[in-house]
C-alpha cells in the first residue's frame, strides 16, 4: 500500500459518508455473528460468513464505491482510505485462525499497531457502529442498482453504453444520494429523480421503492437491433417452412416413428411462439 | 512499517518466512498469568510413528482456528503438543527393521532393543512435529511432551499404584482377547467384529447311565477338548431330568456333568449348549459360576497343547477337521448347518482373536466409570455435537473391566515385583530391593508393558505436571476444549473423563468438539487398497496451507464427515491475494 509510514494506525474517521456507515455497521454485524458462530464450534458458518462478507459486499460493492472518492482526492479520499483500511484491517483480523499466514502478510503492509496479527485484538461489536438507518438507505439504493445491472445484463447491453436513468420515487431524498453510485456501478450517464415519469419507448423496472425507466434509445441502437431480429425472424421462419413442409407430407407421416413426429410438432409450436415474440420486440422498436 | 504486498503471491514463499518469525517472537508461548482467564487445548498426541495424513489436518486445523481465537480475544492461552510412544506400532516397525537385519529381539534382550527404539523415535520421532509446523499449528513448543518421558511416566506409575492400592487394579484369571499374531492380548475395544460364513455341527454325547443322548451344536469343534461341562436352562422342561448327571464325550472319553445355568437359551439351538470355560467369555462366567474345571488347550501361536491329547501339535483348522471326521467315525456328528455368524479380528492385523484364559492385570471400571457417568449427564462434560453422548453413555454404561497388560516390551513397565520365595506381589513407584512381605531380595519385576491408552488417559493432567501441584496445573486445569474424531470416544475421551475424575476430582475438559473424518470426492474412506489418500504436505506444498485449511475449515458441521477435494483448494488463496492487493490497485 503506497501508505507513508506517519499514516495512523487504523481508525474510524469523522464525516463518515452513508457507504462508510453502511460498511461498517456490515461490519459490526459480520463481527458479532462470527464471534458468536465460533464460540458455539459452528467453524464452517464462520468462514463462509467472512468469505461472503469480503466478496459480496467489500469488494463487489464497497471499494467500487468508494473508488469514487479516492479519485476526487482531498479530505473526502482520506476519509474513504480511512474506512478502507479499517475494514480491510479488521475483516484479515477475524479471518486469521483460519488463514493464519496470508492474513499476517496482508496485515503488515496495512498501516498497524502491534507486531503481529496474531496477538492484535478480536474485533468486537460495538454500539457505535451501528447505522441501521444507513443500512436501509443501502439496502434500497442497491436493490435499484442491481435491478438495472440485471436488466441490461438481460438486453445484452454493454456497460460501456451510458443511459440516462429516471427515478420515480417518493424517497427522493435517499436516491439524491445515489446519483453518484448509479453512474459508477450501473453505467448511468445522468440520473434524474422525480415523482413521476412518463417516457415513451423507456424501459421500465420496477424495484420495492422505486420506478426506474431507461429510454430504450440509450440502451439500444435501432438500427442494429432491429437489423438482428429481422436476421432471427428470417432464419425461424426458415426452419418452421421446413418442419411444417414434414408435417404436410403424407409419405412423411406414414413412415416417421410417432416420437419423432411429436417432436417436429413440438419444435413448429416454440418456433411460431419465438416468430410472435420477435414480432413483438419489432414493434416496441417502433 | 509499512510494505509492499509481492505481486504474485506464492505460499511458499511465505508461509516458512512468517512461521519462523512468529517463533522468534514466541508468540504461542503460554506463561501463567493469573490475571487472566485461561483456555487451553491439549492436543491428542500423534503417534510418533505417523506421517501427517488428512485426519490431523482436519483436527489440527479446528484447534488451531479455537486456539487463534481466543487468544486475540485476551485469553491466556495454551496449546500443550506432544507425541505418543504407541507401544504397538513403534514395537511392530522396530522388529520389523531389525528382521530386514536379521536380528530377533531375543537377539539383543530387552535392554538392547529399548536403546534401539529409543534411538528411533530421536530419528523420526519428531517428524510428525514438523508437519504439523507446516500447517500453522501455534502450540507451545517449548512445552512439547511425549507419554514415555520422565513426567508422564512418573504419573503413570504413580496411578497404578494408587488404583492398585484401592483395589481398582487386580491381577486376575480372565478370558482375554489373544491374538496368536501379535502375540500379545488385546482390549474388548481393540477387537473389531466381522460377520463371516460358518457351519453349526451338531454332535450327540451320549449319557453314562442309560442309553440317552444330549445333543449340542458348536461353530468351533476345535475347541470340544477344553469342554468341562454342558449347560442346560433350568427351567427347561426337556433336560430337567438330565441336570446333574454325566455325559462320556465321544472320542475324548472325557466325562463331564449336565449343568443349570441361564447362559443356556430354551429357543437357542438344541437348548443344550457345550461349555470350554478357557476358551469363550460366556463359558468362563458359567465355570465361576458353576464351578467347572479351566482346561486350556491352545498354545500361544494358535496350535493345540497337550491337553487336547491326541490332537496336540495340529493347527486350529487342522484339529477342527480332525475332529469332525473322529466324531462322526463315531456316530456322533448328527448334522451340519450352515451359519453366519460375528467373528472378533484383531484391529491391527486382522486375525481372528482367541479367546483364552490368561493371567492379565485389569482395572476395576464399574466403580470408576460411575462418577464419569455423572459428570457427562450433569453437564460438566458437554459433547458437541450433543448426540454423541449416546456412544459415550452405552460404552460406559456397560462396561468391562480393562486389560491393560501387553506383551510387548516398548511402553510403560509394570511397576510390580513378583517374590520367587513367597510368591507376593509388590507393587511400587519407587523400585523395591526386597518383597514387601518376606524380605526377600529375589524379586523379578513384571515383563509386561501397560496398554498405551493408560498413559494417553493421563494427557489432560499429567502433561501439566501432576502428580506435582505445578503453577500451570493451577492455573490451566480443567482444560478448555478437546477437538477429536468420533472414533476414539471410547478408547481416549472416555478414559481421559473417568482417569480425571478419580485422580483429580475434576473433569479434564469442559467441551468435547466432536468431527468426522475427512472422505475424498466420492464419499470413500480414504485407504491404502482404494488409493485415494489425500497427502496433505502434498496440497501444502501445491496450494499453501491457508488454502488447505480454508477448505478443511468450510467443509466441517460438527460431527460429520466431509468429502475433500483438490478442486476447491485453490481458489480461496488466489482471490484472498486480489483482496490483499486492492488498495494498491485503487489508489
Amino acid at each position: 500500500m503506497n501508505l507513508t509510514e506517519d499514516e495512523k494506525a487504523p481508525h474510524i474517521p469523522a464525516d463518515l459518508a452513508l457507504e462508510d456507515k453502511w460498511i461498517l455497521s456490515q461490519f459490526n454485524n459480520l463481527a458479532k455473528e462470527v464471534t458468536d458462530n465460533l464460540d458455539k464450534f459452528e467453524l464452517g458458518i464462520a468462514v463462509q460468513k467472512l468469505y461472503d462478507f469480503i466478496w459480496d459486499l467489500f469488494c463487489d460493492w464497497y471499494i467500487e464505491l468508494a473508488k469514487i472518492r479516492l479519485q476526487k482526492g482531498g479530505a473526502e479520499a482520506e476519509t474513504s482510505r480511512a474506512v478502507l483500511v479499517y475494514v480491510m484491517s479488521e475483516t484479515l483480523k477475524l479471518l486469521h485462525p483460519f488463514m493464519p499466514f496470508i492474513t499476517e502478510e496482508i496485515w503488515q503492509t496495512l498501516p498497524h499497531d502491534g507486531e503481529t496479527i496474531m496477538l492484535s485484538a478480536w474485533p468486537t461489536f460495538s454500539e457505535e457502529l451501528v447505522f441501521t438507518e444507513d443500512e436501509e438507505k443501502m439496502g434500497i439504493i442497491m436493490d435499484a442498482i442491481r435491478a438495472v445491472r440485471n436488466r441490461r445484463s438481460e438486453m445484452n447491453v454493454p456497460p460501456s453504453r451510458k443511459a440516462h436513468v429516471y427515478i420515480a420515487t417518493d424517497k427522493k431524498d435517499i436516491f439524491d444520494l445515489a446519483v453518484v453510485f448509479m453512474q459508477r456501478l450501473a453505467s448511468a450517464s445522468d440520473v434524474t429523480v422525480g415523482d413521476s415519469f412518463s417516457i415513451d419507448g423507456s424501459v421500465s423496472i420496477v424495484t420495492a421503492d422505486a420506478k426506474i425507466y431507461i429510454p430504450m434509445g440509450d440502451l439500444v441502437d435501432f438500427e442494429a437491433e432491429r437489423k438482428r431480429l429481422m436476421k432471427e425472424k428470417e432464419a425461424a421462419e426458415k426452419k418452421l417452412a421446413q418442419i411444417n413442409g414434414k408435417l404436410n407430407n403424407p409419405g412423411f407421416l406414414a413412415k416417421a416413428p410417432q416420437n419423432v413426429i411429436d417432436g417436429q410438432k413440438a419444435d413448429a409450436e416454440k418456433l411460431t411462439e419465438k416468430i410472435k415474440m420477435i414480432d413483438e420486440s419489432l414493434a416496441s422498436l417502433g | 512499517m509499512a510494505k509492499e504486498l509481492a505481486k504474485q503471491y506464492d505460499p511458499k514463499d511465505v508461509e516458512d518466512r512468517i512461521y519462523a518469525s512468529w517463533l522468534e517472537g514466541k508468540y504461542f508461548h503460554a506463561k501463567v498469568d493469573e490475571t487472566k482467564k485461561p483456555y487451553t487445548i491439549v492436543i491428542p498426541p500423534p503417534n510418533i510413528t505417523g506421517q501427517l495424513h488428512m485426519g490431523h489436518a482436519l483436527d489440527n486445523t479446528l484447534q488451531d482456528i479455537l486456539i487463534r481465537f481466543r487468544r486475540m480475544q485476551g485469553f491466556d492461552t495454551l496449546w500443550l503438543p506432544g507425541t505418543d510412544h504407541a507401544s504397538i506400532a513403534t514395537e511392530a516397525k522396530i522388529v520389523e527393521a531389525m528382521k530386514a537385519e536379521g536380528i530377533t529381539k531375543e537377539d539383543i534382550g530387552r535392554e538392547g532393543f529399548l536403546e534401539r527404539a529409543w534411538d528411533w523415535k530421536a530419528q523420526y520421532g519428531g517428524r510428525i512435529i514438523e508437519q504439523l509446523k507446516k500447517m500453522g499449528s501455534s502450540c507451545d513448543w517449548d512445552r512439547e511432551r511425549f507419554t514415555l518421558d520422565e513426567g508422564c511416566s512418573k504419573a503413570v506409575k504413580e496411578v497404578f499404584v494408587n488404583l492398585y492400592e484401592k483395589g481398582l487394579i487386580y491381577r486376575g484369571e480372565r478370558i482375554i482377547n489373544w491374538c496368536t499374531h501379535c502375540k500379545t492380548s488385546i482390549s474388548d475395544a481393540e477387537v473389531e467384529y466381522e460377520e463371516q460364513d460358518g457351519n453349526f455341527w451338531h454332535f450327540r454325547y451320549p449319557l453314562k447311565d442309560g442309553d440317552g443322548y444330549i445333543e449340542v451344536a458348536t461353530t468351533r469343534p476345535e475347541t470340544i477338548p477344553g469342554d468341562t461341562a454342558i449347560a442346560v436352562h433350568p427351567d427347561d422342561e426337556r433336560y430337567t431330568h438330565l441336570i446333574g448327571k454325566t455325559v462320556i464325550m465321544p472320542v475324548i472319553g472325557r466325562e463331564i456333568p449336565i449343568v443349570a445355568d441361564s447362559y443356556a437359551k430354551m429357543d437357542k439351538g438344541t437348548g443344550a449348549v457345550k461349555i470350554t470355560p478357557a476358551h469363550d467369555p460366556n463359558d468362563f462366567e458359567v465355570g465361576i459360576r458353576c464351578n467347572l474345571p479351566v482346561l486350556n488347550v491352545m498354545t500361544d501361536d494358535g496350535f493345540m497343547n497337550e491337553n487336547a491329547g491326541k490332537y496336540a501339535g495340529m493347527n486350529l483348522m487342522e484339529c477342527r477337521k480332525a475332529i469332525i471326521a473322529d466324531l462322526d467315525a463315531a456316530g456322533a456328528l448328527v448334522k451340519i448347518e450352515p451359519t453366519k455368524h460375528e467373528v472378533g479380528t484383531c484391529y491391527r492385523c486382522h486375525t481372528s482373536v482367541e479367546p483364552r484364559v490368561s493371567k492379565q492385570w485389569f482395572v476395576k471400571m464399574e466403580p470408576l466409570a460411575k462418577p464419569a457417568i455423572k459428570v457427562v449427564r450433569d453437564g460438566k462434560v458437554k459433547f458437541i455435537p450433543e448426540r454423541f453422548d449416546k456412544i459415550y453413555f452405552n460404552w460406559m454404561e456397560n462396561i468391562r473391566d480393562w486389560c491393560i497388560s501387553r506383551q510387548l516390551w516398548w511402553g510403560h513397565r509394570i511397576p510390580a515385583w513378583y517374590c520367587a520365595e513367597c510368591g507376593e506381589i509388590t507393587v511400587s513407584k519407587e523400585t523395591p530391593d526386597k518383597c514387601c512381605k518376606c524380605g526377600s531380595s529375589n524379586i523379578t519385576q513384571d515383563p509386561d508393558t501397560l496398554d498405551t491408552w493408560f498413559s494417553s488417559a493421563l494427557w489432560p493432567f499429567s502433561t501439566l505436571g501432576w502428580p506435582e501441584k505445578t503453577p500451570e496445573l493451577m492455573h490451566y486445569y480443567p482444560t478448555s476444549t478437546l477437538v477429536t474424531g468420533y472414533d476414539i470416544i471410547f478408547f481416549w475421551v472416555a478414559r481421559m473423563i473417568f482417569s480425571a475424575c478419580e485422580q483429580m476430582n475434576e473433569v479434564p475438559f469442559d467441551t468435547v468438539f466432536i468431527h468426522g473424518i475427512v472422505r475424498d470426492e466420492l464419499g470413500r474412506k480414504m485407504s491404502k487398497s482404494l488409493g485415494n489418500g489425500i497427502d496433505p504436505l502434498l496440497v501444502i506444498d501445491k496450494y499453501g496451507a491457508d488454502a488447505l485449511r480454508f477448505t478443511l475449515a468450510t467443509g466441517n458441521s460438527p460431527g460429520n464427515d466431509m468429502r475433500y477435494s483438490d478442486k476447491k483448494v485453490e481458489a480461496p488463496v488466489t482471490s484472498l491475494t486480489r483482496f490483499g492487493m486492492l488498495p494498491v490497485s485503487s489508489l
